[in-house]
């Protein structure tokens, strides 16, 4: 079972093996990187080509470990008893399963992404340790052990708001997506939009490029950005003499909404090109 | 195995376990890299980095641990891959056998001299040497000044 990357997805070799040492190893995958990069698209392109199930598990700032496992809903039950309903005699109607819980009773060998696992608290991760080494967790309400019968592939992803404590680091295979360089993203939008003009596509590339060099920009546009203007950029059908024009108005290039996603990075960029005008005036 | 490579990581400051460590060989054990230098600088790399602020660190002692090997695999699979290499190996065994041929054929050709001649001709170079005494001997017996 190797991952080689798909039609839609491509995969760096460093990627690659790091995936498959993932995936042969039975360790968690750890995914950082710039938003905007595809981490999470990874998973669904890993569960795509080896065709294995996935589940997904979104973590928020308010997600406990615990309810990856399983949840007790007490208040359910009480309400039932109250009505006298027979469920409430088996304490099993009212365990809820998790994701992880989901993730070990598939039938098939899953992936399971835990996506964005440092907007949890920090004490997140510690908590899931033994669960993922193991692949086993202790229901206490109705005194069993829940043990994996094929160990899920766990891929996770972070976007470093937070550190993640050493002893989690430890048990993962890290990988760090880098900003694809030109050739790569090229090939990235081939597979994207095959019919886009290719003069299209080396034009932008350029601006795209210029436009995450320039000094003091907050929030540099990444590759999903890159995909929504080409992809606006072909709707609109602009010209690629249009993203060449350098000495009209128009020195913002057109349709940058799409790759610039705040005021002041609007404002300053404005301003850069008003004062490269001036130079070349 | 990479003992050496563990602890030029560890005393660069790399935050790396022995866990680590263990997990590295798990995956040479399985066989996860190819024979390649780049794959097992990859998997080094994502068992053994955790944190990307660390990469460069880690690619300097990478570099300095394993420097050469590189080149070494170039330069060993780089003749046999190439026909030109091939070619050029070719023609030198080719010029070796011809010069082999000719060192043959000079030494088919040197004519070895008869030994009957030699030996008449010490034999006289022995009279001419007994007469050279003779005279000698007699001119230091006539001569006044000897003795």
């Amino acid at each position: 079972m190797r991952f080689e990357g798909t039609e839609n997805y491509i995969a760096t070799e460093d990627l690659r093996i790091a995936v498959n040492a993932a995936i042969t190893l039975e360790r968690p995958l750890l995914i950082k990187g710039e938003p905007g990069t595809g981490k999470t698209v990874l998973a669904e392109e890993i569960s795509k080509a080896l065709n294995m199930p996935l589940i997904t598990w979104h973590i928020k700032s308010t997600t406990k470990a615990q309810q990856g496992l399983y949840e007790y809903d007490a208040i359910t039950r009480l309400r039932d008893s109250q009505l006298g309903d027979e469920k409430v005699k088996d304490v099993k109607n009212y365990i809820k399963q998790g994701k992880l819980w989901e993730s070990f009773e598939s039938n098939e060998r899953p992936i399971l992404l835990i996506d964005e696992i440092d907007k949890a608290d920090i004490e997140f991760p510690n908590d899931l340790l033994q669960e993922l080494d193991r692949m086993e967790f202790f229901v206490y309400e109705t005194n069993e052990t829940i043990k994996a019968a094929k160990r899920p592939v766990v891929i996770i992803t972070s976007n470093n708001e937070k550190e993640l404590p050493d002893a989690f680091l430890r048990r993962c295979f890290f990988h760090y997506i880098s900003f694809p360089d030109t050739s790569t993203m090229e090939k990235i939008v081939d597979v994207h939009y095959p019919k886009i003009k290719s003069k299209l596509v080396s034009e932008s590339l350029k601006v795209f490029y210029e436009l995450r060099d320039v000094p003091g920009i907050k929030k540099k546009p990444s590759t999903s950005e890159l995909l929504d203007w080409l992809k606006l950029l072909m709707n609109e059908d602009i010209k690629p003499e249009m993203l060449r024009e350098k000495n009209a108005n128009n020195l913002i290039p057109p349709l940058h909404g799409a790759l610039l996603k705040n005021e002041q990075d609007v404002h300053l960029f404005e301003r850069l090109a008003f004062l490269a005008r001036r130079e070349n005036g | 195995m990479f003992v050496n490579f563990f602890h030029e990581l560890k005393s660069a400051n790399l935050p790396v376990s022995l866990r680590e460590y263990l997990t590295l060989l798990e995956a040479m054990d399985k066989g996860i890299p190819d024979r390649k230098i780049e794959d097992f600088y990859y998997l080094s790399r994502s068992t053994l980095v955790k944190d990307e602020k660390n990469l460069d660190k880690f690619d300097q002692v990478f570099g300095h641990v394993f420097k050469g090997l590189e080149n070494l695999e170039a330069a060993v699979g780089g003749i046999a891959d190439t026909e030109d290499a091939q070619k050029i190996i070719e023609e030198r065994f080719g010029k070796i056998e011809t010069s082999v041929q000719f060192l043959e054929k000079e030494i088919d050709n040197i004519s070895i001299p008869d030994v009957t001649e030699i030996k008449t001709d010490i034999a006289t170079i022995k009279a001419d040497l007994e007469t050279l005494d003779r005279d000698i001997s007699k001119l230091e017996t006539g001569n006044p000044l000897a003795g």
